[in-house]
Formats: structure tokens, sequence, C-alpha cells
């Protein structure tokens, strides 16, 4: 279960600070499927980025079945992102210069797992996501909609139990879209847990449930956000 | 796939942006490579010259003054010969030739006229100006002489050569002046106190009072004298750098009943020059490492900017700073290596083939500057590099990802 307690992530920009995250409190159940919505600077992608363990923040605390994150030395904050967490980007975030198959094997050769069979394993998640016949082609070579695939299976590689995709379909069709937002369907029917975070109120139904963010606060949920609603699912608003 | 891969498809990912990087390095190592070849040779090329200005130390018997060097000889004060061999012997570096003479006055056709007693080929080797009598000594080989740099002997003087390099018993040589004056020539028979001598040859104008002296064999003008077994001086070539390093203070202590001297004036000269040599390398040395640290801290500070996404990507996929750190060091460490390895390659290439044309000199490749040339490249590169790998590991994930 993941718990965010009063979390705020103030950045100074020239001599003014900017509150992306101000008193942020919810909880994610494992297994479930929660999407984020809120107009841009609204601190969603901020919100993720903590959540990842990639952006410490300014107060308040990340908890993971227990676990303050952010109370773990850098190399263990580290092992937390490659083995629990899979990062889905808006602009998909390959390396350039490496192949699809070995965009798909950074994260095994980063966790030090599968030695010597992480073309074999690429190659099987590439498989998964219909691109077996890219395997050498660099992102460059690749259509928008493959290079997202190409992310996805990056993303599975280390077979993360947690997946926080940060507007993934912002640079995709509605049919990629479709295909995209299928796919993390069955990845959390298979029991992984996914946060999206999207500006599009139409994919923030792909969700178990939603909560929106407005200026670094979680607001009511239309639709869904009836007080009862969202502290039936966790959800505070400080 | 493993780190190295990945560093070396990133290397190879933009071949302009790599190969203008690995140009800075090449030329930095390579204009160090060819001024320290062509300075290494030419410091050599100069102490063969200024060997070639003769003799800079002088040993003589304690109590001896040397207000007038080139009369110094002139003495009744004598040494055992047994010196010579004493600093041979010694292990002191830096004795390039000694000369040990001995001197009388003597009647020569009838005119009181200085006699020396010299071991003719050691005599000859101290004595550059006396070259063109014949050729019988060997160029300086000594510390100062580099390989290649042998000066060329006159074919014509070969057959020369005999008489003077075993000077006999019954033989003498003339200085060039005295020659004149007594209007003998080689060949002619000389009175030494009334013994008959065979003038061996006529010593070429050196300017100095060897030009009115008579030379003989050191054991004839021993026996003449009644002083076997003594010298009163020994004329000594020092290699300048040896004589600054205390080779005097060592023949001082190996010989504490002698009065060692140098020529100030040449060993300075020689001091100077190789400083002078040393210095002008050195400031190069600065510069270039300057300029060619400041042009791979100016790559690396740019490549870590151009990769800042990368390294959000690759922290985000669980890099540790520590993994961060050893892609950017090895990506120094290998324009190191091989920024090294070329410009040694260019640095000597540049001096076989500049040496000659801009300092008349020969410049032969020295392979152990290859290992030299790497390290300093390699060290160049890795210090260049600590600054930007250190900003490097202090990029904000969060940011660099969002950036559009």
């Amino acid at each position: 279960m993941i718990r965010i307690e009063n979390l705020t992530r103030a950045f100074a920009v020239g001599r003014e600070t900017i509150k992306a995250l101000d008193g942020v409190s919810f909880e994610v159940q494992k297994g479930e499927y929660l999407t984020v919505t809120g107009p841009s600077g609204s601190g969603k992608s901020t919100l993720l980025m903590t959540l990842g363990g990639l952006s410490h923040p300014t107060s308040g605390r990340v908890m993971f079945d227990g676990v303050d994150i952010y109370r773990q030395t850098p190399p263990a904050l580290a092992q937390f992102r490659t083995k629990t967490i899979g990062f889905v980007f808006q602009q998909f975030h390959l390396v350039p210069y490496l192949t699809a198959w070995e965009n798909v094997a950074l994260p095994l050769m980063l966790n030090g797992s599968g030695r010597g069979k992480h073309k074999d394993i690429a190659v099987g998640l590439l498989r998964r996501v219909d691109l077996s016949s890219r395997l050498n082609h660099k992102p460059s070579q690749l259509s928008v909609g493959q290079q997202q695939r190409v992310a996805m299976a990056r993303t599975l590689a280390n077979n993360p139990s947690v997946i926080l995709a940060d507007e993934p379909t912002g640079s995709l069709d509605p049919s990629l879209t479709a295909d995209l937002l299928s796919l993390l369907a069955d990845l959390n029917h298979e029991g992984k847990t996914i946060i999206l975070v999207t500006h599009s109120n139409e994919v923030a139904t792909a969700g178990d449930r939603h909560i929106s963010l407005r200026d670094g606060r979680i607001q009511e949920v239309p639709g869904s956000g009836t007080t009862s609603n969202l502290e039936r699912v966790g959800v505070r608003s400080s | 796939m493993n780190v190295i891969k990945v560093v070396l498809k990133e290397l190879t990912e933009r071949k302009n942006q790599l190969m203008t990087s690995l140009l800075a390095i090449v030329m930095g190592i390579a204009v160090i490579v060819a001024i320290r070849s062509i300075t290494y040779y030419s410091e050599k090329a100069i102490a063969l010259e200024m060997d070639a200005l003769g003799a800079n130390v002088l040993i003589l018997p304690k109590g001896v003054t040397v207000d007038d060097y080139y009369r110094a000889d002139l003495t009744d004060e004598t040494m055992p010969e047994t010196y010579v061999d004493d600093i041979l012997t010694s292990g002191l570096q830096g004795v390039d030739n000694m000369s040990p003479k001995l001197s009388m006055t003597a009647l020569v056709s009838g005119k009181e006229t200085i006699v020396t007693g010299i071991r003719p080929k050691q005599e000859f080797l101290a004595k550059p100006v006396w070259e063109t009598a014949g050729n019988i000594f060997e160029t300086p080989v000594g510390c100062a002489a580099p390989a290649g740099t042998t000066a060329p002997k006159d074919p014509n003087a070969v057959d020369r050569r005999t008489p003077i390099d075993v000077l006999p018993e019954d033989g003498v040589l003339l200085g060039n002046d005295l020659a004149t004056r007594l209007g003998v020539t080689q060949g002619a028979t000389l009175a030494v106190n009334g013994e008959t001598f065979q003038v061996a040859g006529i010593l070429p104008m050196s300017g100095t009072v060897d030009d009115g002296r008579v030379f003989a064999h050191l054991t004839v003008v021993q026996r003449m004298s009644d002083r076997p077994g003594r010298i009163n001086a020994i004329e000594m070539m020092g290699c300048c750098q040896e004589i600054s390093k205390d080779l005097i203070g060592g023949l001082n202590r190996r010989l504490p009943d002698a009065k060692v001297v140098t020529i100030k004036q040449v060993v300075s000269a020689q001091q100077r020059t190789n400083n002078m040599m040393r210095n002008f390398s050195l400031v190069f040395l600065v510069i270039i490492l300057l300029v060619g640290g400041a042009s791979i801290a100016n790559y690396m500070f740019a490549n870590v900017y151009e990769r800042r996404r990368e390294v959000g990507i690759l922290v985000a996929l669980g890099a540790g700073r520590g993994l961060i750190q050893r892609i950017f060091l090895l990506k120094a460490l290998i324009l190191g290596v091989v920024g090294g390895i070329f410009g040694y390659l260019a640095g000597t290439i540049l001096a076989v083939v500049l040496g000659p044309r801009l300092a008349g000199i020969a410049v032969s490749p020295r392979v152990d500057w290859l290992l030299y040339s790497v390290l300093l490249s390699v060290g160049l590169s890795l210090v260049a590099a600590i600054v930007p790998v250190y900003r490097a590991t202090k990029l904000d994930p969060s940011v660099t990802l969002q950036e559009v």
C-alpha cells in the first residue's frame, strides 16, 4: 500500500518559492488503478516524480508498505526505483543511441539482473508489445506509437509492482491511446498498481478512481468525487 | 549490455562532436610531445656543443693558486697520477673525460720552452680545438651525446690518426706558434734537454698557451723531470648537470689533497642554457595543460548538459549517483586513452619531421613517452571531468525529465 502524508514540494524560482505540492495526502491500495488530473502546473508530474523516489519532498512522507522511501540511503532508494517502480513518460524518454532491445534491456543492466540474458528478456517484452520486428531499430527509426510501446516494454523489464505513467497518451492519436490504455488495464488486471497522470478527463475514466490537483492541492473529483467517495478510497484534501 | 557498451555507443553516436573533442586532446598532447621531443634533443645537442668548449673542471695540487688558469699547471707541486684511477673507480657520475698532465721547463732547440706530458688520446678528447690535427680523438660520447648526433669524421684524417693516437715515446707534438717560430714541420727532429725527438704532428692554432708548448708522452716528461708517477694537473670534462649536482663535492671528498676548481663561465653557460631549455618546455607544458584541460572540461560540461535528460532517465530506471559518475568518468577515461595514443603519434611525427627543419637537430621517436602521454592525457581528462561529473550527479531528474 502507498500512503502519501501531508506532502509538500517547493521550488525556488528566483526569489520566489513556488509550492508545486501543498499538503497532499492520500492512499493507494495495492493493485489499484488511480488517475490524477489537473491543469498544467497543478503539480501532477511533481506528484508522480515524488511518488517514484525522484524528487525529495520539502516536507511530508511517501510510505510504501510502511517504509518512508526518502528516509532510505541513496543506494537503497535507487534499488527501490529499479525493483518497485516503472515509469512511463509522455515523451517516452528512450535513449536515442540505443536500439529498441537495448533500451528495454537498460533497466536489467542497472538492476544487475538477468546477466547474459538481457537480449532474450528484452526480445520477449518487445514481442509482448508486438514489436519483435523492430529489435535493432533506434528510436528515431520508429513511429511515435512504436516508441511508446518500446517505452512500455522498458517499463516492464524489471517487473515493477507499481507503474507511474506521466501523460502517457499525450503524444498519441486516439487509436494508439486506446491501445496503451488497454495494455495498462491488462497490467492492472495482472495485479500491478497503476497511477496515471493525465490532463484528459476521458483518459482519467480508465482508472478505478481518480483525483484532481489544482495549485498543488487535491480538489473534489468530478463525477466520482463526492466527499464520501473520496473518503472511501482514502483521499483527504488538506 | 553493460556500462562500457552504453558509453561507447554514446561516444560514437555523435561522431563530429567526438572528433572535435578528441582533436582538442590529440592536439594538446601532440604539441607537448613534439615540443618535449625537440627540446630533449636540443638539450642534448647543446650539451654536445658545450662539451666542445673543452674541459670545465681543473684538479690541481692543494697548494696551487689558480690566478692564471692557463698557467696553473706550471708549478713544482705535484700529486699522484693514481688520482686519475681513483676518480675512474669512484663511481662518480658526470666524468666525461680526464687528461692528466705534467709540465716542466726545458731547452728546446736552445730556447726555454714549456714541455707538457700528456696521455695523447685523453688530451685530444679534452681539446676539441685540436680536432683538425687529425681527428684522432673521438667526439665526446659521454653523458651529453645523444645517439645519432655524433659528428661525422673527416675521412682524409684517418691516415694521420695512427702516429698521434699512439704517440711514441720519442715523438712530440708542437704548438702551432712554436712550430712556426722554430721553423720545424712534421717529421723533423727536435732536441729537448739534449734528447732527440721526432715531431709527430703540428697542432692547429688554439689561441691559448698550448700554441707555444711542446707536448710529449706523460711518462717521458715524468722521466725527464725526475717525477715518476706524478702529475701537476688533471683537466676534466664534467657534465654540467652533474657539476651542479655535487660532482665537485664528490671529487673534493674523494681527493682530499687536491684542489678542484671549475671554469665558472663555461659551467654556468652550460647550466644556463640547459635551464632555459627546461623552463621553455615547462612553460609550454603548463600552457598546454591549461588549454587542453579547459577544452576537455568544456566538452564534458557540454556533454553533461546535452545528456541531462538521459541522466534523468537512468536515475528514473534505478541508476545511483555512483553509476552516473562511472559513466561520465569512463567517457573521460576513453577520451584520455585514445587522445594520449594519437597525441603521442602525432607529436612524434611532428617532432621527427620538424625537428631537423626548425631546430636543425635529428629527433628520434621515444617509445617510452607513449606511456607518459597516455598517463598525462588520462590524468588531464579525469581532472577536467571532475566538476562536470559532479554536476551530472547533482542533476534533478524530476526537472530534466519534465523539460520539453
